[in-house]
This record gives C-alpha cells, sequence and structure tokens, in this order.
C-alpha cells in the first residue's frame, strides 16, 4: 500500500475528530469520536490495501506473461524460416503485446486461479478418498473387535466348567443387559414356558442372543456378569 | 416347530482368516447351521440357523444336542436359499 496515502486519510479522519472535541463538555463524545477514527482507518486501510495488491497482481501477471511468450519467441527464432515465417513470429509479436495488457493479465489471473481450483480439487478428493478407506478399516476393526468380545462371553457361558448351572440360569432369566433383538432372541429359545428351567436350553438361548449386544455398556456389563 | 434364520453383515475388510473364525465360533456354539453369503454389492453375510424352543425341548428331550437332531434339516434350509 501507498503509505503517502494512507498518511492524508489519516490526517483528514484526525482533523475531523478534532473540531469534534472542540470543548471539555463534549467529553461524553470522546468515546463514539474515537470509535468513528477507529473504525475510519480501518476501512481506509482495507480499502487501499486491497486495490494496492489487486494492482500488484496485475503488474506481476503482465510481467509473468510477457516473459513466458518472450521465453516461447526466443526458443523459436533458432528455427529456420520455412519452420518458423515471418507470419508466425507477427503472430507471436501479437501475443506478446496481448500479454502485456490488462485483459491479458486478467485471464493469466484466471487461468491460474482454475488450475489452482482443479489442484485443490483432486487433492481434496484423494484426501476424501483416503479418508474413507482409513474410516471402513477402523469401522470394520471396531466391529470385528466386538465380535471377539462376545465370541469370549459366548464360550464361558456355553462350558458349564467356567459357568456353573445355576448362574447360567439367573443369567438367562435376569440378564444384565439387553437390547430389542437380544430379548426376542431369547423368547424364542424360551417359548411359552415363563422361566428357563433347564440350563441346557438357556446357555442356548444365551448363545444365540449374546450376538445381539451392540453397545458398550451391554458387552461390559455382560462381560462382568459372566466373569464373577 | 421353526428354524430360525438370522442374517448378520461381516464387516467391510474382514479377511478370509476373520470370516473362517466367525464360522467356527458359530460352529462350536449351539448354531444348527451356519454359512457366509457374498451379496451382490459385494457384502459379506453371516447366516445361522437356530432352533426353536419347541425344537430345543426336543433335542434336550432325547439326550442329544439341537444340531444334533437338527442339523441335517438346517443344512437343507441353507441350501434351498442358493438353489
Amino acid at each position: 500500500m501507498r503509505r503517502s496515502d494512507l498518511f492524508t486519510e489519516l490526517v483528514a479522519l484526525g482533523a475531523g475528530i478534532a473540531g469534534t472535541l472542540t470543548t471539555t463538555e463534549q467529553a461524553s463524545r470522546v468515546f463514539s469520536a474515537v470509535s468513528t477514527a477507529v473504525a475510519g482507518t480501518h476501512t481506509a486501510f482495507n480499502e487501499k490495501f486491497l486495490v494496492d495488491q489487486t494492482v500488484q497482481a496485475l503488474t506481476s501477471t503482465m510481467r509473468a506473461n510477457r516473459d513466458t511468450t518472450k521465453e516461447q519467441i526466443f526458443r523459436k527464432l533458432n528455427k529456420s524460416i520455412a519452420d518458423y515465417p515471418l507470419v508466425a513470429a507477427l503472430s507471436d509479436l501479437e501475443l506478446y503485446r496481448q500479454a502485456g495488457n490488462l485483459p491479458g493479465a486478467m485471464l493469466g489471473i484466471s487461468q491460474t486461479a482454475n488450475a489452482a481450483t482443479t489442484d485443490a480439487k483432486a487433492k481434496a478428493n484423494a484426501a476424501e478418498r483416503e479418508f474413507n478407506v482409513l474410516r471402513t478399516v477402523e469401522t470394520g476393526q471396531v466391529a470385528l473387535n466386538l465380535t471377539k468380545r462376545l465370541d469370549d462371553i459366548k464360550a464361558i457361558v456355553r462350558e458349564p466348567a467356567n459357568l456353573p448351572d445355576a448362574r447360567a440360569l439367573a443369567l438367562a432369566n435376569r440378564p444384565p443387559a439387553i437390547n430389542a433383538e437380544f430379548s426376542a432372541r431369547l423368547a424364542i429359545a424360551r417359548g411359552s414356558d415363563a422361566t428357563f428351567t433347564n440350563q441346557l436350553k438357556a446357555r442356548i438361548a444365551l448363545d444365540r442372543a449374546i450376538d445381539a449386544l451392540r453397545s458398550e455398556d451391554e458387552v461390559k456389563a455382560w462381560e462382568a456378569a459372566v466373569r464373577q | 416347530m421353526d428354524m430360525h434364520v438370522t442374517e448378520t453383515r461381516l464387516p467391510d475388510g474382514a479377511s478370509d482368516a476373520d470370516i473362517q473364525a466367525r464360522i467356527d465360533s458359530v460352529m462350536s456354539g449351539y448354531a444348527l447351521a451356519c454359512i457366509v453369503e457374498t451379496r451382490g454389492d459385494g457384502s459379506k453375510w453371516l447366516v445361522r440357523v437356530d432352533a426353536d424352543s419347541e425344537m430345543i425341548d426336543a433335542a434336550i428331550a432325547d439326550g442329544k444336542t439341537p444340531r444334533e437332531k437338527f442339523g441335517a434339516q438346517a443344512q437343507q434350509v441353507l441350501a434351498s436359499r442358493n438353489s
């Protein structure tokens, strides 16, 4: 940004504020005046900064475009007249002229932005694909870990040496944690009976129902119950 | 008496060893039979057949496990799904 312009604007703002504060009775207006000064300075700075940055970007693009065209021209100058005739040379000169004007600079910025957009989009898509693959693997691993824990619970439930008959019946009749699917599976095995009275039937029912456990709380409750 | 079929989707990315471990686990329990099916979208499902209350009672009355008594019938149920 050109500092002289900003300085001029700040002086103008300062003069306006000084005029506002000519008497002590107007002290109550100091705060609002200072706020005006800060806000005004901010706006002035932003506008001039953006204009300067835009001009600088256009100028840089013009120079870059001309240098690119210049490079292409010099590379062709080594060619024979047949390969690089006068008409082609004049055409390149016209391109060189256009590269240095405002429309050419704006076109250059647009092309650069488009290329950057395409590149950014490709990178974003690649990152998204990578994330999805990792998430799928992670989700699958969580499911496999849950299944392994349920298998461990069922292995204990099936084996009388690990879970006495009375305990198996108690767990089937008063499960430490249930969900709708668990209850439905248990009910199929229980049939019309009010409670489980046969330990083998209770173990068979639990063997299938435990597969229906899903939440961490449910699994933890069962892990604790079968290991008591 | 009624056999009950339960389908459970296996995790995406589960290896052959993971799937075999699931089958072994189910068959070491009281399921009558089980099979792994691959659907059109590539997903894999564990399908198990279980006995209902009457079948369990009948097996226990005979001094057998439900699979010993009804395993062959359960295999036919699974086979009919793929035919």
